[in-house]
């Protein structure tokens, strides 16, 4: 090999490197402070199979930063990050919660770096905060799922008033709004359409299987333990994917839209790597995953699987991020009355 | 006997003009245990009656814990559970005790062995198993009952007060078989062989001679099943919440979400407190000397109550309840661990080892804590056979004043519950200057806290078993107390010390009640992976880490009665 070739060979691989690095990110200077730091820690309630291959996608892209899952329901990812920040610790980079009244809590004890990831003006305005502190990274609508081999499509519930009827009775699966932030926001977002606690105390009343997280309800149904009950409808969408006997119902009222931000801590230990990170979370193919599995994303590059309806044929039920605030204490001591726990 | 008593007493007080390492143990150990147990408890105490934003102190905590409706069910719920779970375990465990050590009953040997793998099986992961076997719906044992029987209904529902009692007492009633069997073969057999020949028939012999016998120690078993209920977080939380009603435990630990009430916790957990030092205090009373099975001496044996054709119905019943305890969940736990998808059901070719790759090798939270928890219980066990190894020697050959003092310490935490004792770390370690939360340190401190007594009780049962004499050869033959120490009692000892580490490294594998308060997500260990991962209702990993878990600790306890004997759990 000659001197010349071999110059020619070097050029040529710094010339991709260059290009490379410029397809990587917009400021190389944050993505050089970013591989220094090496990791990034992400505090996320994205469904644990999901969150998984959002992180591997990452770290497959090997920028030398590290993705570091720590996987919960939204408020035990919300109680974390407080009581961490109470120790004076920093630990968390990037915080993703489906209780979107966490971000104005976050907001107002001043605990969010001002960020927007690339691209953000183009995507859904529905997705965007004003401030530019946090954006929404996912959607999904409150729903009715129910278990095909034990209730017929007849049969099976329509309405939100059909799931409290007393034929469900010990057939009822309910997750935890003291853990999940789904459960959150459906419940508030249900309130006022069905008429306040009343609605929650009929549904109390069939002895639901009261499980934690969001994400428990589908598989409950799909192993025949429950047969009907309320959870995001990503989470069904993924057990029906998977082959197992669940459909979901959108119910007459309305679907509560769950929208789940994801923001980046002004006390991050990685600043750079959460920015990057952040980035790559909203750019197409990360997006893409999470619109694969079931969910609706704010960048509207994605193409959605053909069986998901568009957004806009559904009718969905808005929830107020400050409604949320107002009324999250409430819920979690009602519900306490109401179902024991 | 007596005269190595007096030899150790006066050996004692001869030697005590002298200088040596003893004072300088005392004071590092004296140190050690006030940070461990006296600092944790006065900051618990503090906290309760302290205004939360610390601006004095009031009992405005005790009047939120206990005014509150919603807050005095779980106090009743605790103790119909505890109790219940006491007197199931009695009812269980004692008769099986006096089949194992009285009677010719078939296959003792199998029901000994599969009892201790009961006894070291978490019960969360009993509890687990039977959401499997019995939840109301979906659980095999009510799908068979509607087969067969073409009812409607549930035969069981595992969900329920009745359902976590009975997972409960399936690994608690070893408690009772253990001391029950213990103080059965260290009273020897003459009374009721002497009670027979006078003509008394059996169920006499049984009520007049036998059971008083058996009696303390039964109760004993009796307070210690109660208190392991009473304190224990997984299995109530699993069971109990879906059924829609807390117990005290899981009480504290809701008061720890978000907003935190930590001082509300701190005045709720004052009962449990209570209540667990009482309850000691009346069983060491109780029990006397003889205290844990590891002490006590093997009597003579004498012959067997034949029970004739009962040999093997007996067997039968005791194979029952080890077919429930242990073989059905382990069965139930396999075969989840082993499945692709649980809603796929029973079929051939749900079969996978996909699920051990995974938590192993492929998720990172159950990855690192399999390590974490590789890490603190060998740490935890190795510091506290130790400490405890240098404080039982000292106390036991009286070398300084203060001994006992020392060993009163080391004993406390039992009357500790570890919920309890964590709101109390937590208080004292998540703020400069002590700031361990956050690392795995803090679950350190507990643990090693936790598990003072069984090393220090496994350390004093050792170190009586080395004769104070040979250490005084070695001294009259010129070595010096270190040299003596190092070259004749270590050796002796060092069996015992084995067995203080397994003691506290098995149930360091498994801590979950002090673990949940104080994990952060770069400090977890697997037994609150095993909980998150159900919380996500994530059976198939939860049950491929825990039949991991399960494998070590049997297998650790395989090799540990085959090389330490009678030494290691001695039933």
């Amino acid at each position: 090999m000659t001197y010349r070739m071999l110059w020619g060979f070097l050029a040529g691989l710094a010339l991709a490197l260059g290009l490379l690095a410029r397809a990587e990110a917009a400021d190389p200077a944050v993505m050089d402070a970013a591989k220094k730091e090496g990791k990034v820690v992400w505090y996320s309630s994205l469904g644990l199979s999901v969150a998984q291959k959002v992180c591997d996608a990452f770290n497959k892209k090997a920028l030398g930063i590290t993705c570091e899952l720590a996987r919960d329901g939204s408020q035990r990812v919300f109680q974390k990050v407080m009581q961490e920040a109470g120790a004076n610790l920093a630990i968390a980079d990037v915080v993703h919660t489906s209780d979107i009244s966490h971000f104005l809590e976050f907001q107002q004890k001043n605990m969010l770096m001002r960020y927007l990831p690339a691209g953000a003006d183009k995507f859904r305005a529905d997705f965007r905060d004003k401030d530019g502190l946090y954006t929404i990274l996912r959607g999904t609508p409150y729903v009715i799922g129910y278990n095909t081999q034990k209730v017929s499509a007849a049969d099976a519930p329509k309405t939100w008033k059909d799931l409290a009827d007393a034929k469900w009775k010990g057939k009822l699966v309910h997750a935890h709004p003291g853990y999940s932030g789904v459960v959150m926001t459906g419940i508030i977002g249900l309130l006022p359409v069905m008429g306040g606690w009343d609605y929650y105390a009929a549904l109390a009343k069939n002895n639901p299987l009261v499980v934690q997280s969001a994400e428990d309800p589908p598989m409950k149904l799909s192993g025949g333990e429950a047969w009907v009950g309320a959870t995001g409808e990503y989470n069904l969408y993924r057990e029906i994917k998977k082959g197992n006997p669940v459909q979901i119902v959108f119910p007459a009222e309305g679907a509560p839209f769950v929208t789940s931000a994801n923001a980046i801590l002004a006390k991050a230990p990685h600043p750079n790597a959460a920015k990057v990170f952040t980035d790559y979370l909203f750019d197409k193919d990360a997006q893409q995953i999470l619109a694969d599995d079931g969910l609706y994303v704010p960048n509207e590059a994605v193409t959605y699987p053909k069986d998901k309806q568009p957004l806009k044929e559904l009718k969905l039920i808005k929830v107020d991020p400050e409604e949320m605030q107002k009324r999250d204490e409430e819920v979690k001591k009602k519900f306490r009355e109401l179902f024991g726990v | 006997m007596a005269g190595a008593a007096a030899g150790t007493a006066s050996g004692g007080r001869s030697r005590r003009g002298r200088l040596d390492a003893a004072p300088a143990v005392w004071l590092l150990s004296a140190a050690i245990l006030a940070v461990l147990v006296v600092a944790p408890l006065a900051i618990l105490l503090v906290t309760a009656v302290r205004v939360p934003d610390g601006s004095g102190f009031s009992l405005a905590n005790f009047i939120e814990a206990f005014g509150e409706a919603i807050y005095q069910g779980p106090i009743g719920n605790s103790l119909v559970y505890a109790t219940s779970v006491g007197i199931l375990s009695v009812l269980v465990g004692a008769p099986m005790a006096w089949l194992v050590t009285r009677t010719d009953m078939a296959g003792k040997g199998i029901v000994r062995t599969l009892t201790i793998a009961a006894f070291v099986t978490p019960s969360f992961l009993g509890a687990t198993a039977y959401v499997i076997l019995a939840g109301p719906n979906a659980g095999l044992f009510n799908v068979l009952y509607r087969a067969i029987t073409g009812a409607e209904g549930a035969l069981v529902n595992i969900f329920s007060m009745s359902g976590l009692i009975y997972v409960t007492s399936l690994y608690t009633f070893p408690v009772v078989f253990i001391l029950t069997s213990a103080a059965l073969t260290a009273t020897p057999a003459d009374l009721e062989e002497a009670a027979r020949i006078a003509g008394a028939g059996r169920l006499a012999v049984m009520r007049t001679i036998t059971l008083p016998l058996a009696l303390p120690a039964i109760v004993g078993g009796f307070i210690l099943a109660f208190l392991e209920a009473l304190v224990l977080f997984g299995a109530p939380a699993m069971l109990a919440i879906p059924a829609r009603f807390h117990v005290m435990t899981t009480q504290i630990w809701a008061f720890f979400h978000y907003p935190p009430q930590v001082e509300v916790a701190a005045a709720y957990a004052m009962p449990l407190l209570l209540v667990a030092v009482v309850l000691l205090v009346a069983q060491r009373r109780l029990m006397g000397r003889r205290g844990y099975a590891t002490v006590g001496g093997r009597a003579t044996t004498a012959r067997p109550v034949a029970l004739g054709p009962w040999r093997w119905a007996a067997f039968a019943a005791c194979g029952a309840v080890l077919l429930l305890s242990i073989g059905l969940p382990y069965f139930a736990l396999l075969r989840a661990a082993l499945a692709k998808a649980w809603g796929l059901g029973w079929s051939w070719q749900n079969l996978t080892l996909r699920n051990f790759r995974y938590v192993i090798f492929e998720f990172d939270p159950t990855r690192s804590a399999i390590v974490n928890t590789l890490e603190l219980a060998t740490v935890t066990a190795t510091l506290a056979a130790l400490l405890m190894g240098a404080i039982a020697y000292v106390a036991q050959r009286r070398l300084i004043t203060g001994a006992r003092a020392l060993a009163f310490l080391a004993m406390a935490p039992l009357a500790i519950p570890g919920i309890v004792l964590s709101i109390g770390l937590f208080k004292a370690y998540s703020r400069p200057p002590f700031l361990l939360y956050g690392t795995i340190w803090i679950i350190f401190v507990a643990y090693l806290t936790k598990y003072l007594p069984i090393a220090y009780t496994a350390c004093h049962a050792a170190i009586q078993t080395v004769h104070v004499d040979l250490e005084d050869a070695a001294r009259t033959l010129g070595a010096n107390r270190l040299v003596a120490f190092k070259d004749v009692t270590v050796p002796l000892f060092g069996a015992g010390l084995v067995s203080a580490w397994l003691l506290v490294f098995l149930p360091s594998l498994r801590e979950l009640s002090s673990s949940i308060l104080l994990f952060t997500s770069r400090s977890r260990v697997v037994s609150v992976v095993i909980y998150s991962l159900y919380e996500e209702g994530l059976w198939e990993a939860v049950s491929a880490l825990g039949i991991l878990l399960l494998g070590l600790t049997l297998a650790l306890v395989a090799i540990a009665q085959r090389f330490l004997g009678r030494r290691f759990l001695q039933i």
